[in-house]
């Protein structure tokens, strides 16, 4: 008799949990009920479902909110090695172009399929030809960089020269100044 | 921001915000469903509130944002959209979806994503939050019944949901 009263009570709660009539300790009530071991067939179906209630909403939005502050601190980790990482990438490529730059200057080499404009006729080039003339742009440039460095030479010795007689004059003028001091002193 | 404070400062833009949805809404309900959305939401980022110069542009602009969703889906906030989903479910021919199905029964963890915005925010208030019909209606500045009706929805909804799942 006390037990069917009791589930009169459960019935009458349940029914008015779903109009959302319940209050808090109501509802706890009915958590304690249906986590029992022993449920009458009738409430059995229910069990779960207040599992979830009681517990799995919150589960659920601590879950999402988890996974919120994990994609967003994953940001705030990695913020600084995200600029690290740009700025080395932008240095490379900077490095790169430098690069790349300083080989565009790079000079007249010419390979096999190379060829010649001489006079408005275009003469190929074979591979021994290309060699020989690669090889002559070198003697060029090797005779080249001679020819500045004997003209820096001269260019030297004539400035040491004109420095000699320079330094000459300075003493000529001394002496000059001197035998006039003697002859005014006399 | 605390409790008092939302009060204070959040609660009373209600009536702009039901005047500015009911120029949108027609149905008198959708514009309650709308206002209670939007204090809820504002209730669970309430944290950030003072971040904002302008507390009431915020609401009037998730208000908008919120009646504007309405009319392009009004599916997604009544009571079709779970019996869509009741219905892919309950396809039990493929084994494979069955089984799967199997998977959704024992992880729970989607249940809430079935049901609107507005129930989910509700239930979190309740059975998360700890707060009695009352409160919440205090904090969405309307009278208890509105609370009341969308908190029956939400348990009904699942109640649907998992007997449909566990036979």
């Amino acid at each position: 008799m006390m037990e069917t009263n009791n589930y009169q009570h459960i019935q009458e709660l349940l029914n008015r949990f779903f109009e959302g009539e319940t209050t808090n300790a109501e509802e706890k009530e009915l958590y304690q009920f249906f986590s029992s071991s022993e449920l009458p067939e009738q409430f059995r179906q229910y069990r779960q479902m207040f599992g979830f209630f009681e517990s799995g909403i919150k589960e659920e939005s601590e879950e999402k909110s988890e996974t919120l502050t994990i994609k967003t601190s994953w940001i705030k980790t990695h913020h600084k090695s995200l600029i690290w990482g740009i700025s080395a990438i932008a240095a490379s490529f900077l490095l790169l172009f430098m690069i790349g730059n300083s080989m565009r200057e790079d000079h007249f080499n010419p390979y096999e399929g190379s060829y010649i404009v001489r006079n408005g006729v275009k003469h190929e080039l074979s591979e021994k030809e290309a060699q020989q003339a690669a090889k002559r742009m070198l003697a060029i440039e090797q005779q080249q960089i001679n020819d500045y460095n004997n003209a820096m030479k001269t260019l030297q010795e004539h400035k040491e020269k004109i420095k000699n007689i320079k330094d000459k004059l300075n003493q000529i003028n001394q002496i000059n100044q001197e035998i006039k001091v003697n002859k005014q002193n006399d | 921001m605390d409790q008092e404070q939302f009060k204070k400062e959040v609660v009373p833009l209600r009536n702009k915000l039901e005047i500015y949805a009911r120029h949108l809404l027609n149905n008198p309900q959708d514009v309650e469903d709308v206002v209670q959305e939007v204090f809820l939401k504002m209730w669970f980022i309430r944290n950030q509130l003072d971040k904002y110069n302008d507390v009431g542009a915020l609401a009037m602009q998730i208000n908008k944002n919120l009646c504007i969703n309405h009319l392009r889906t009004p599916h997604l906030f009544g009571d079709e959209a779970v019996e869509d989903s009741i219905e892919k479910i309950d396809d039990k021919e493929d084994p494979y979806v069955k089984l799967e199905h199997k998977d959704a029964a024992n992880q729970v963890i989607h249940l809430m994503d079935r049901l609107p915005e507005l129930q989910q925010k509700i239930l979190k208030m309740k059975h998360v939050e700890g707060f009695e019909v009352e409160e919440i209606a205090e904090l969405t500045g309307g009278n208890v019944e509105a609370v009341r009706v969308n908190l029956s929805r939400a348990r009904k909804k699942i109640r649907e949901l998992y007997l449909k799942f566990y036979k």
